[in-house]
């Protein structure tokens, strides 16, 4: 009788378990469909996971220039890969990472404003004034044929006087070299300029 | 067949190696999640700002948290909360732990662009936050927690193959979109150190279109296939093919989900059996384990 009593409980208490669980997995899934549904569907850890699936879209990055001696804003104009003023700064050498300047240059409308220059001018304090940047926002989108072109337009000049703002330059404008930016197969070895070794603080 | 008894059955006896998978799961959470935690630390102070905010920060003001101390000891708490979990010293150890982690998330990614690669290991941490709250009994917690675990990551993913279905269909896989993301990537690499740097996997899919279409064939094929989480019996070969994806995006791409590899490694790399097998072997024959 005793056996059989503490066999019935324990089937109870694992279907009590059983229901607790699907209560838990429903609630998560239900959390999880309202989070995706509205808003933008992004609250961490919850996330429609959108990346990647806006395929052969164009996209917009950031790069960033370091001016080895100073230039004329007026010759700061959109350019290919190879045209560019200067060595790429590498962003990490100041802890920048890409994909939040990249995100940070997406929101800008050229010309850059006072706002956007302030906060362009404290996330770069660390290195402004010891060197002279530029911030190229670059953007990539398919030709007619279907390789790859990327056009480097100049945002602003960060520099020990602040951030300035350059006009808005004319889109697409310049020819394109007749390999500029093409793909594939130089790919690897396209010139960007070498890797500036001058230490920072 | 029992639908939720494929993630979660009770009444299914535990072997001493799935207890030593569990904590090996479970391990692989918290220290991931150190690693995270601390290393947004260092980044956190030298942002300007959250100008776009993420998670909670939409609703309550965390600019406080711009700032050395504030992060440090947002982290030293997450830490210290997600080990008294991990050691079984404190209930709502995984909770707390969970929720200043989500501190720390959005105080790290509150300029525009918001990371994905630790998603999963959220997911991993909130399975783990309710299934000590709902459960006392060790095997139970341990059961709800991969079960709930499995279920999140089924919608994850699922919901990842929906986007990419949804906005192309099958004509996602063309190799030609893999060649803007791998030039994009470039760009980054260009741009984070200063020199171009296009490795032999990425050339080769620049090379050729059709092995570009494979892989973003074979990226699709699987994350579809994430749907087949729920059901145990393929489970491990559609964890370990998802690990597989993330490792040649990492090769690809130059994304890394780490977290979310280590966790699918620790779910389907066949430890239980292994221990299990070794425990038998040492155990003299006739003598109860």
């Amino acid at each position: 009788m005793a056996a059989e009593e503490a066999a019935t409980a324990e089937a109870s208490s694992w279907q009590d378990a059983s229901r607790r669980f699907k209560f838990l997995g429903i609630g998560l899934l239900l959390v999880y469909f309202l989070i995706s549904r509205f808003g933008d569907g992004e609250f961490w850890p919850f996330s429609k996971f959108p990346m990647f699936s806006r395929a052969g879209r164009p996209w917009t990055r950031a790069l960033v220039v370091e001016l080895s001696t100073p230039v004329p804003d007026a010759s700061l104009q959109e350019v290919w890969e190879k045209e560019l003023p200067g060595p790429v700064f590498p962003l990490h050498r100041v802890h920048i990472n890409q994909d939040d300047l990249s995100a940070v240059v997406r929101a800008i409308t050229p010309p850059v404003n006072a706002q956007q220059a302030a906060f362009l001018a404290e996330y770069f304090e660390r290195v402004r004034h010891e060197k002279t940047l530029v911030l190229y926002s670059v953007r990539g989108k398919f030709r007619p044929d279907r390789s790859v072109r990327e056009r480097f337009t100049p945002l602003a000049v960060i520099g020990p006087e602040g951030v300035r703002a350059l006009a808005v330059p004319l889109p697409e404008a310049g020819v394109p070299p007749a390999d500029a930016g093409t793909l594939p197969a130089d790919a690897g070895v396209l010139e960007a300029g070498p890797a500036h070794d001058a230490g920072l603080p | 067949m029992n639908f939720w008894r494929e993630l979660f059955d009770p009444d299914e006896p535990e072997s001493y190696g799935q207890k030593v998978q569990s904590f090996a799961f479970e391990a692989v959470v918290v220290l991931r999640a150190q690693y995270e935690l601390w290393s947004w630390t260092d980044i956190i102070p030298l942002q300007p700002g959250i100008p776009k905010p993420a998670g909670i920060a939409r609703f309550i003001d965390v600019s406080f948290m711009i700032d050395a101390f504030a992060a440090s000891a947002n982290a030293a708490l997450a830490s210290v909360f997600l080990l008294l979990g991990l050691t079984r010293r404190f209930r709502f150890g995984y909770l707390l732990g969970f929720l200043s982690f989500h501190l720390q998330y959005v105080a790290r990614f509150g300029l525009g662009k918001v990371q994905h690669s630790t998603n999963m290991l959220g997911f991993a941490m909130l399975a783990l936050a309710l299934a000590h709250l709902a459960y006392s009994d060790p095997a139970l917690r341990r059961k709800a927690s991969v079960g709930l675990t499995v279920l999140l990551f089924c919608a994850g993913y699922s919901f990842a193959a929906y986007a990419k279905w949804r906005a192309k269909g099958l004509r996602w896989a063309d190799g030609h979109h893999l060649w803007m993301w791998v030039r994009e990537k470039r760009l980054d690499v260009l741009a984070a150190s200063g020199r171009p740097q296009v490795n032999f996997v990425q050339k080769l899919v620049l090379k050729n279109v059709y092995i570009a279409t494979f892989f973003l064939a074979g990226g699709l094929l699987t994350e579809t296939a994430s749907a087949l989480l729920w059901w145990r019996r393929v489970r491990r070969w559609v964890m370990l093919a998802l690990a597989a994806m993330h490792m040649g995006i990492a090769n690809v791409m130059k994304i890394h989900f780490v977290p979310n590899v280590l966790i699918l490694l620790a779910l389907s790399l066949p430890i239980a059996e292994v221990v299990d097998y070794l425990r038998a072997r040492r155990t003299p024959s006739g003598s109860a384990p």
